[in-house]
């Protein structure tokens, strides 16, 4: 029987992404200490190629299931898929932050290290399998992103949203926690396994114990993904934050907290009962309040905002026809991230691209004329905004076929028209955005927008990333689950 | 032959193409619009090449070529083309040339034409998918270059116009992908393995028995196809984005001409064969929402004040016939109805052409500050009139056939009481026969007759414009004097689609045989002109 402190296995080859990572990290803040007036330069590029060495010994690990301190490290899938979405998002907002903090005048060296652990943060949730350690990672992703929130310091929006998502944040970490010792109260474990296996009558009936722990761990980790009850921050840290932060905010950052929620869902079959419709409520609303705050915004990163809840919402009731069908999903439910985070990262790119000088909120207002002054840029946005509604040979439309198909393999039509009927309403915001784009644009108005080597690779990155999966899909496919 | 992958190239060339255009910001005045005749000309000799194949008749589908995509889920990259997709594509190879021909676009005219040719790539992989999931993907992508260009070069309240052309179309379309679901997972069921692959599908519903004890999946997934290629044909109650389209896009013609015909192509590639069942249960529903179709469309296109809109609702009419004719599930009805969708095509885009001409003279939409054109505009009107001619079904234009034969399936089927039809909904539709010929005459004298407008000094057609409105007036009388051209091409495909309505027929033992053997034959044997042929 593993205990909590039995000598651990270490497995240095599995863990070494973990430790380039941190490394990374260590190293800018060491530049700092060494040097206090070195220019971002160094550090961007060291960060830069930390992530890239750390996505190289990622890839080297798909293929086959890995274990790492006990139960502490588990490389499985979907949380290696989860792993390389986190580094390339990574990657991404370094190349794109250059230009847009000198633009913004808040270049602050502290970004990238506290980048780096943000994402180590998402990295670590992905891979245990343990609540504990989990919490740890879900810790140091949260803590580095509330200071980032704030990046801007000269920006009363960015402080703002810093407050509030740190003061909610807080507030929603103690919620898991107090849901994980629950957990271990109940099972005399920390394990997700001792989810499953642990008995539901041990003499007396721990029905109970697990299903509060179940649902406090339900509201801790739905306020990192999202889910409607526990929303109310994301639309503001969205709007104040700098875009550079939220676009890690919304897809490096949030890839973390999913893999833990498809972990800990995929670990519970013995609560079904409780789970199903707990998932199926929180979706429903999820998709439905996303979808209707989205519908009458203006500003484009509040649509995001939203728009990220009913993504979750997708995830959330694929999740329940999984436990409902006693299935398994995880590359499916690992290509739906893949498609969220490449669609997502590149309307950011775009819109970081675009803002202007002072933090103020980008409205659809703000993108008219972008096809008259940048067709390629355009023609790009409309590739991003296509996979989001799932138009077309994108990631986006071939994760949302797969997540049908699952749901009616698993004889859950209704689950997929409601997955459908949303979708279908979501068109009709990820369309005024492109409307947008593709209007004339105001006299007087005209739209500026810088177009940087960075900010192509950035771009680059994306596209392959949104039509490549699909075009490659079988390939991709054989990789990952190759045993 | 087969070893050169055409239909591919006919998908991709255009579409790449059409990217690169709309890629690259500057090109010299002209350039784009000589790039783009150059794409659309070399498909148009490409399709007419694959037509010619299918002139000797032949139901099956050739240069098919097929690549592994998705596996694991039974998808594949999978195109082949049969007799009635090869026509449609040379319609659609005819249609974009005359658009990038006709068209002069104010500004951005690289763009233009790049999402043109993205448009018409996106129509043939619509006509050659042989997997659902492709056709799925093209399907939907073929409303983005629309609605870009209703949002670039539109006018009025573009912007609406847009978003609800791209919203309605794509939220009709949303339930196919259950329909699709179920199918592959009944694939899974009674095979082994899941699989999108249309012809693969369609032999385990012949054969081993797909739909086997699941009639409510059945149906759920007929409707999901059903509503989506509904809304595109469009039926009453989903037509309001056709009328804001015809009035704004400055593409009506392709539109018109061919991207509504997706719905009943769509009917006939997947509807018939996939859910047999389903066709026959719900034929009655069909034909009414048809036959609704037809009568308000008729009485609606009358009122009309403008001639974009009384074509709008022209077309939804028309799109009535083609829907009564196909769900009549007999011989003469189907026939009529793949010969009506290839007609309307031809009769719609003559009109929207020769009304593109006529707003390149006059800024007047309002049909009140048209009139006596006839004078000043000679060949505009004799070419216009045998555009209406076509359009209101006269004999000896493509129109009558397309009409006639659907009516004449219809009626059969509903002497016959076959698959729960009546007769009363043949009366009713011949009645919009009527209508069609009262707006369109009134839209005609309202347009030529009547007091000289200002427009009076209008020049008559260039020699170019002649040429381009020639061609249509040519190709609507020969549609009406040799159809069976056309007929002789496709019929063994709709034999082969028929098939399993008549046996059935001839199983349950009902009165039908008599009625459905007279019509199965009634193009093939006769060897005057279809129009001549009697009712039996």
């Amino acid at each position: 029987m593993k205990t909590l402190f039995a000598l651990p296995d270490f497995n240095w080859g599995v863990l070494l992404p973990f430790l380039i990572l941190a490394f990374t990290g260590i190293f800018g803040l060491l530049v700092l200490l060494v040097n206090p007036k070195a220019n971002s330069k160094v550090i961007r590029t060291v960060t830069i190629s930390g992530g890239l060495v750390a996505l190289v010994s990622q890839f080297a690990l798909f293929g086959g299931e890995y274990r790492s301190m006990g139960d502490m490290v588990m490389k499985t899938n979907p949380g290696m898929i989860g792993e390389v979405l986190i580094l390339i998002s990574l990657v991404v907002v370094v190349l794109i932050s250059k230009p847009y903090l000198e633009r913004t005048a808040s270049d602050s060296p502290e970004f990238y290290p506290l980048l780096c652990w943000a994402a180590l943060g998402g990295m670590i949730m992905c891979s245990s399998d343990n609540l504990l350690c989990i919490f740890v990672g879900l810790e140091l992703l949260s803590i580095s992103l509330y200071v980032l929130a704030g990046l801007n310091k000269r920006s009363k929006f960015s402080q703002e949203a810093a407050l509030k998502y740190f003061l909610l944040g807080a507030f929603a970490t103690g919620f898991f926690l107090y849901g994980i010792a629950f957990l271990y109260g109940a099972s005399g474990n920390l394990s997700l396994d001792g989810f499953s296996t642990a008995p539901l009558h041990s003499g007396t009936d721990n029905r109970p114990l697990f299903y509060l722990s179940f649902a406090l761990i339900m509201v801790g980790i739905g306020f990192k993904c999202g889910l409607v009850p526990f929303h109310q921050w994301i639309p503001d840290v969205y709007s104040g934050a700098p875009t550079n932060v939220v676009a890690f905010m919304a897809t490096g950052a949030k890839v973390g907290p999913f893999i833990a929620l498809y972990n800990i869902i995929m670990a519970v079959p013995t609560m079904s009962a409780i789970a199903v419709p707990i998932c199926v409520a929180l979706s429903i609303l999820s998709m439905v309040v996303g979808n209707v705050m989205a519908f009458s915004q203006r500003d484009v990163k509040k649509i995001l905002a939203y728009s990220s809840m009913v993504n979750a919402g997708y995830m959330l009731i694929y999740l329940a026809g999984l436990m409902k069908g006693h299935m398994a999903g995880a590359f499916p439910f690992g290509y739906f991230l893949l498609g969220y985070v490449f669609a997502t990262l590149g309307v950011f790119v775009i819109l970081a691209q675009i803002s202007g000088r002072d933090a103020s909120p980008i409205t659809l207002q703000s993108l008219r004329g972008l096809s008259q002054r940048s067709p390629g840029l355009a023609a790009l946005l409309v590739i991003f905004v296509l996979s989001q509604i799932g138009i077309g040979p994108v990631a986006g439309f071939v994760a949302k076929l797969i997540f049908v198909n699952g749901l009616i393999e698993a004889n859950q039509s209704w689950m997929a028209i409601v997955l459908l009927a949303n979708s279908a309403f979501a068109a009709f915001y990820y369309l005024k955005i492109l409307k947008a784009a593709y209007s004339s644009e105001e006299e007087g108005a005209a739209i500026q927008f810088e177009n940087g080597i960075e900010s192509k690779i950035a771009l680059a990155v994306c596209t392959v990333g949104v039509v490549g999966s699909v075009i490659f899909y079988s390939p991709i496919y054989h990789f990952i689950t190759a045993r | 032959m087969s070893s050169v992958p055409y239909l591919s190239i006919l998908i991709w060339l255009p579409i790449l193409a059409g990217l690169g255009l709309a890629f690259i910001p500057k090109l010299g005045a002209g350039i784009p619009k000589g790039l783009a005749s150059l794409v659309a000309l070399a498909t148009l000799i490409v399709t007419g090449t694959i037509t010619a194949l299918f002139l000797t008749g032949d139901a099956g589908f050739s240069l098919q070529q097929q690549l592994n995509w998705i596996p694991n889920m039974g998808i594949s990259y999978f195109v082949g083309v049969d007799s009635m997709a090869a026509w449609m594509m040379l319609l659609t190879a005819f249609l974009a040339l005359i658009a990038v021909l006709i068209s002069k676009p104010k500004e951005r005219d690289a763009q233009f034409f790049g999402l043109l040719l993205c448009l018409e790539g996106t129509l043939f992989g619509i006509f050659s998918s042989l997997d659902l999931v492709l056709f799925y993907v093209f399907f939907e992508l073929s409303l983005v270059p629309v609605a870009l260009m209703i949002l670039g070069w539109g006018s009025g309240d573009k912007g609406k116009v847009a978003l609800r052309y791209v919203a309605t179309l794509f939220a009709g379309s949303l339930l196919m992908l259950v329909g699709m679901a179920i199918l592959a997972s009944r694939a899974n069921v009674v095979d082994g393995l899941p699989t999108f692959n249309a012809l693969k599908l369609q032999e385990l519903v012949d054969t081993k028995g797909l739909w086997a004890n699941s009639w409510p999946l059945q149906a759920l997934a007929f409707w999901g196809f059903m509503v989506a290629f509904l809304v595109k044909s469009p039926v009453v109650p989903m037509h309001r984005w056709l009328n804001d389209t015809y009035e704004d896009a400055p593409i009506g013609a392709v539109v018109a001409g061919v991207v509504l015909k997706v719905g009943t192509f769509g009917m006939f590639r997947f509807c018939l064969p996939l859910f047999p069942d389903a066709c026959r249960v719900y034929a009655p529903v069909v034909v009414a929402l048809g036959v609704v179709g037809i009568l308000y469309g008729g009485i609606l296109a009358i009122i009309q004040k403008t001639p974009g809109r009384v074509m709008g609702f022209s077309t939804i009419s028309h799109v009535g016939f083609i829907l009564v004719g196909l769900f009549s599930l007999n011989h003469a009805g189907m026939m009529g109805a793949a010969f009506q969708q290839f007609n309307h095509g031809i009769a719609a885009a003559a009109v929207f052409v020769l009304l593109s001409f006529l707003a390149e003279r006059t800024p007047a939409k309002n049909l009140s500050e048209l009139g006596g054109l006839k004078k000043s505009m000679p060949i505009f009107s004799t070419l216009f009139l045998i555009a209406m001619l076509t359009n209101l079904g006269l004999p000896f234009t493509g129109g009558f056939i397309g009409e006639f034969l659907s009516l004449v399936g219809a009626y059969m089927a509903g002497f016959t009481g076959a698959n729960g039809l009546s007769v009363i909904w043949v009366y009713l539709a011949a009645f919009g026969a009527i209508l069609s010929a009262g707006y369109m005459l009134y839209l005609y004298q309202r347009m030529f007759y009547g007091k000289k407008q200002e427009t009076a000094e209008f020049k008559d057609l260039t020699l170019h414009e002649t040429l381009i409105g020639g061609t249509f007036a040519i190709l609507i009388l020969v549609l009406g004097i040799l159809p069976m051209t056309l007929l002789h091409s496709m019929e063994p495909k709709i034999d082969a689609l028929g098939r399993p309505f008549q046996m059935t027929h001839s199983a349950s033992g009902s009165a039908a045989p008599a009625g459905s053997g007279a019509t199965a034959r009634l193009v093939s044997n006769s060897s005057a002109p279809v129009g001549e042929v009697k009712l039996p």
